[in-house]
């Protein structure tokens, strides 16, 4: 039950570094390189909650497939290397729902994602980890069949963990992913707040401290399921 | 000042001396004519009264005569022959006058003739002597102020003349001027707005003169200088843009590195993508560093280059891929030689084909059009290099994909590519035409792209013939001595 993601971009590098992430952080990823055969394969296959478009294509302008793509009911998250005002107006105003140029940050393209299947209502309502089961709806979290009680900054330390398995998160990106950017509290509230989240829940212990860096959700079953696919 | 008033006022000028010069003269020779007739005409009454003074008695009666009596008779006589208008002398002594005026100072009078200014009066006063009785003399004044006047008429006519013909020509030279000044302006306007950075304007002059093949230069010029401006001012924007791409690359894999818990598979394509980006990288600023450097025109080599020799360097960087994709790579010659005499053995002609240039830049252009091909065609095609040392040519055929029509005018500006992600896979930057183009124009040459989807490309690059480069370096080394 992964979110399934379309990635139409051109060159096989970019493609695969997107794939490679997005499978990481806990998606299902589909890549397709033209522009032609990307229109095809949405005709035939619309089950997508995400594409990723590169907006420079061969075969097809990237833009031409906005509308197919929104019309299918699915979400476009633009990538392009042009920075121009002119074509990040254009995107968004045939449909997009947010735009990023090229080079851009793995965390900020997995956040972006994430922000995206959320405001569109596609976020599963249910994350698993081992025994670890958290209701998105109800916000309520189980282990093992036994329900915990954690506090709303707790609960949402926990979802940001859940949807970026495997990536470290500095500790001050999770400030403003958690507490949001206006929150002005020290780093010290992360490490507070892990360690209650590790002492109230036995999974949690995949919550690793990366020396100088911040924290790390290791979720071994994905990367080794990654591994036997590459 | 303005070159319109500066010739205005010289046209003016030599109208204003020519036509001065001309009436002072018509006029003043209508005067001159005017009383010499007069005075001729007088002289002749003179004449003629003389004659029958001459008859009242011989120079004896007279000389027996005594003064006062012989003054007394001959102004007696003289009232009856002569008329109103004539003085009779002696030496200096005014003997009988017959004209309203004093006379005063005869002794001036030393011509035959003189004219005399009273008042508002113009007189001609003529002399001459009588015969006899030795010392007597006969003074004729005559008012010719109607001449005179007749005269300035005539003058005044002249100036009116010269006014009207002066007015009119400095009007015509001005209507002229002012025509030809306005091609100037149009062109002053345009170099203007050459130097304010506007090369999009044109200036039409439709006069078949040296100002319309000036603007005709100017125009190619501004042509010439956008064309440039383009070029370069494209290069960065488009080097920035493919850039993009491998930048991505090398940051997206190295964050991933760094952040992401990859598998060890993973890894490894991670750090080969980085390095296939990096090269990516770096084939591109080479070849950058190389448009740019004939971009600013940098000394280019100039020695006597084979181009057989070249060519072959050219094969050897590209064996390895023609070896891989099975290419049958071909190099003929066509064109008879220098000195048919002087054949090898095996037929072909010993002296190969050469050209002036730097031999670094012929390799750079022959390895990117043989790169090129051996990118558009499918295994087992065909490469032929053809030298023609008549027509001073060589072309560059493949059988490969071809270049569709639409795409072929742009193939030689930077970073162009008619397929970006094939480009790509086969390690294209782009910018292989356009480096090639500015080899070819940097040695004076053409080179001319032939193409057929699915049929093959032909490149010609024809060279400037020997002789006439000589030429225009001899033209050259002459203006700087």
């Amino acid at each position: 039950m992964k979110d399934k993601i379309l990635v139409i971009e051109d060159d096989g590098d970019i493609s695969n570094l997107i794939c490679m992430n997005l499978e990481a952080a806990g998606y299902e990823t589909k890549a397709v390189y033209d522009g032609e055969k990307a229109a095809e394969h949405i005709g035939k296959d619309s089950g997508y909650d995400l594409a990723l478009l590169d907006l420079m294509l061969p075969g097809r302008d990237g833009f031409s497939l906005i509308g197919p793509l929104t019309r299918r009911r699915i979400p476009v998250l633009c990538l392009t290397a042009r920075g121009d005002v002119d074509s990040k107006v254009q995107g968004l105003k045939m449909g997009a729902e947010d735009y990023m140029v090229k080079p851009f940050e793995i965390l900020e393209l997995l956040v972006r994602v994430e922000k995206i299947l959320a405001r569109t209502g596609r976020k599963k309502p249910v994350l698993t980890f081992r025994g670890l089961r958290m209701d998105m709806e109800s916000r309520r979290v189980w282990e093992e069949e036994m329900e915990i009680i954690l506090k709303p900054m707790e609960f949402r330390l926990l979802t940001v963990f859940l949807q970026n398995r495997n990536i470290m998160l500095p500790r001050d990106r999770l400030l403003d992913l958690v507490w949001g950017e206006e929150f002005l509290g020290e780093s010290r509230t992360v490490d507070v707040h892990v360690a209650k989240l590790r002492k109230k829940l036995r999974s949690c212990e995949a919550i690793v401290t990366v020396p100088r860096g911040g924290y790390l959700f290791e979720d071994d079953e994905r990367v080794f399921e990654e591994g036997e696919k590459a | 000042m303005r070159i319109r008033t500066k010739i205005i006022g010289l046209v003016a000028g030599v109208l204003a001396g020519a036509c001065a010069a001309c009436g002072t003269f018509a006029v003043n020779q209508y005067m001159n004519i005017s009383v010499e007739k007069a005075a001729a005409a007088e002289m002749e009454k003179l004449a003629l009264a003389e004659r029958i003074f001459g008859g009242i008695g011989t120079g004896e009666e007279l000389e027996q005569m005594g003064e006062t009596a012989r003054n007394a008779y001959l102004r007696y006589q003289f009232e009856r022959c002569y008329q109103k208008g004539y003085v009779l002398m002696k030496d200096r002594e005014c003997i009988m006058n017959l004209t309203d005026y004093e006379i005063s100072a005869p002794e001036a009078l030393k011509s035959s003739y003189v004219i005399q200014r009273q008042g508002d009066a113009y007189l001609l006063i003529l002399k001459r002597d009588l015969p006899y009785p030795q010392g007597f003399w006969v003074m004729s004044v005559k008012d010719i102020t109607s001449t005179w006047e007749e005269g300035r008429w005539q003058a005044e006519n002249f100036l009116k003349v010269f006014f009207v013909v002066f007015g009119v020509s400095v009007g015509i030279a001005a209507a002229v001027m002012s025509h030809m000044l306005k091609a100037l302006e149009k062109l002053r306007i345009q170099a203007e707005r050459i130097r304010e950075g506007d090369f999009g304007g044109k200036t039409k002059l439709t006069s078949r003169d040296e100002l319309r093949e000036l603007s005709e230069s100017l125009n190619s010029m501004s042509d010439q200088i956008r064309q440039q401006i383009e070029d370069l001012k494209l290069l960065p924007g488009a080097m920035a843009h493919e850039m993009k791409t491998p930048l991505t690359n090398i940051m997206g894999y190295a964050d991933s590195l760094l952040h992401v818990r990859l598998s060890e598979r993973q890894r490894e394509q991670s750090l080969e993508a980085i390095f296939r980006s990096a090269e990516r990288l770096n084939r591109m600023s080479g070849k950058l560093l190389q448009l740019v450097g004939l971009y600013e025109n940098r000394e280019i080599e100039n020695r006597t280059v084979d181009l057989e020799e070249v060519i072959g360097q050219a094969y050897e960087e590209n064996r390895e891929r023609l070896m891989e994709k099975d290419i049958n790579f071909q190099i003929q010659r066509r064109g008879c030689p220098a000195f048919p005499g002087k054949r090898e053995a095996d037929g072909q002609e010993k002296e190969g084909m050469s050209v002036e240039g730097d031999p670094l830049l012929l390799f750079s252009l022959f390895d990117n059009l043989v790169s090129n091909s051996v990118k558009a065609v499918e295994e087992g095609g065909q490469i032929q290099v053809v030298l023609d040392r008549n027509l001073r040519r060589v072309c560059v055929r493949d059988n490969g994909r071809g270049i569709p029509p639409g795409d072929l005018p742009h193939v030689t500006k930077a970073f162009y590519m008619v397929d970006k992600s094939r480009s790509r896979r086969q390690q294209g930057s782009g910018l292989g035409l356009a480096l090639a183009e500015r080899i070819v124009r940097a040695h004076g040459g053409k080179l001319e792209i032939e193409s057929y989807v699915g049929k093959g490309t032909n490149v010609t690059v024809t060279f400037e013939a020997e002789n006439r480069k000589k030429d225009k370096r001899n033209v050259w080394e002459e203006r700087q001595q």
